[in-house]
């Protein structure tokens, strides 16, 4: 079977849906981190294919794709930096301990 | 099943490096054919069992190493996709710096990294139940059934990193240079965040 844009689409929703399960039953902080770039690189994918296959003169979907690389960038070292400071105040990073703003 | 995950790791880079010869070897990577769909099949397969391995390992290390796979094979279908420079930045973003940040951050917070505590059981069962098959389904069901309108690929190749530089000065200027003040108040607010307390 010859591969087609589908499978690429494919592709990206399982990496999707397995970094949206991670994201949820994790209780460590850093691999909650780790499964939110999974997310974002399914979304990358789904840019780059669409890319090949929509619009391959312009590329606008990579353009995309190298801005989400910017964002997540900047949200991987702003969000270690608050799992550094969570881990300075309550000397844990479990994410079920974490519960001040809880009832 | 924790002292397997070493050699399961070299396994899987060793295929890994093997399936990087295969253009020195001689057999055409980019041809229509078979070469190209099974050079997809084996990057998907090692994309989703890797990003599998960074949900479920125990040894958190493993698991930010299986990340940097991860990204490997995403790049490597970035390339299948004809977009170079993505997938050069990709290497160069996601499993050089994130990567290398993740390793940091598992050495700076936790205590203990062998193994973590784990949410009940049927908890998990209902997420996986949510995700891994309704959001799944639903997904796949619109992927495969839509009708997906794309001109066929042309002929010409265009340059990437040229197109890509012309556009992020033309068009796109107003969110590159976003972008660039976005990543400045990153750095001040990780350095903000991270810093000791004053000592009094």
């Amino acid at each position: 079977m010859t591969v087609t844009l589908t499978h690429y689409l494919t592709l990206a929703a399982v990496l999707f849906c397995i970094g949206l399960y991670g994201v949820i039953v994790s209780r460590n902080a850093v691999r909650v981190l780790m499964c939110i770039e999974l997310l974002l690189n399914a979304v990358n994918i789904n840019f780059v294919a669409l890319s090949h296959y929509v619009t391959p003169e312009t590329l606008k979907g990579q353009i995309f794709a190298i801005f989400i690389m910017t964002i997540s960038a900047a949200e991987a070292g702003v969000g270690l930096a608050i799992v550094i400071s969570i881990y300075r105040t309550f000397k844990n990073i479990d994410m079920s301990k974490i519960n001040l703003l809880k009832w | 099943m924790i002292r397997n995950v070493d050699k399961l790791l070299l396994g899987i880079a060793f295929i890994a490096f093997l399936v990087l010869m295969i253009p020195v070897l001689g057999i055409p990577l980019f041809g229509t054919g078979v070469a190209t769909d099974m050079i997809f099949y084996f990057l998907a397969l090692l994309c989703i069992i890797s990003a599998m391995g960074v949900v479920s390992l125990k040894n958190i290390v493993h698991s930010a190493f299986l990340l940097a796979l991860t990204f490997v094979s995403i790049a490597g279908i970035f390339i299948m996709l004809g977009a170079d420079f993505v997938a050069a930045a990709q290497i160069l973003l996601y499993a050089g710096a994130v990567t290398i940040m993740m390793v940091f951050a598992v050495m700076l917070t936790s205590n203990e990294i062998k193994s973590e505590a784990k949410y009940s059981i049927v908890y998990r069962y209902t997420a996986f139940i949510f995700i891994g098959l309704g959001l799944l389904i639903l997904l796949l069901r619109n992927i495969w059934n839509g009708k997906w309108f794309f001109s066929p690929p042309s002929g010409n190749v265009v340059d990437t990193t040229l197109t890509i530089g012309k556009s992020f000065f033309n068009e796109y200027l107003l969110p590159f240079e976003v972008a660039s003040v976005i990543l400045l108040m990153a750095l001040i607010g990780a350095i903000v965040l991270a810093r000791k307390e004053k000592l009094q």
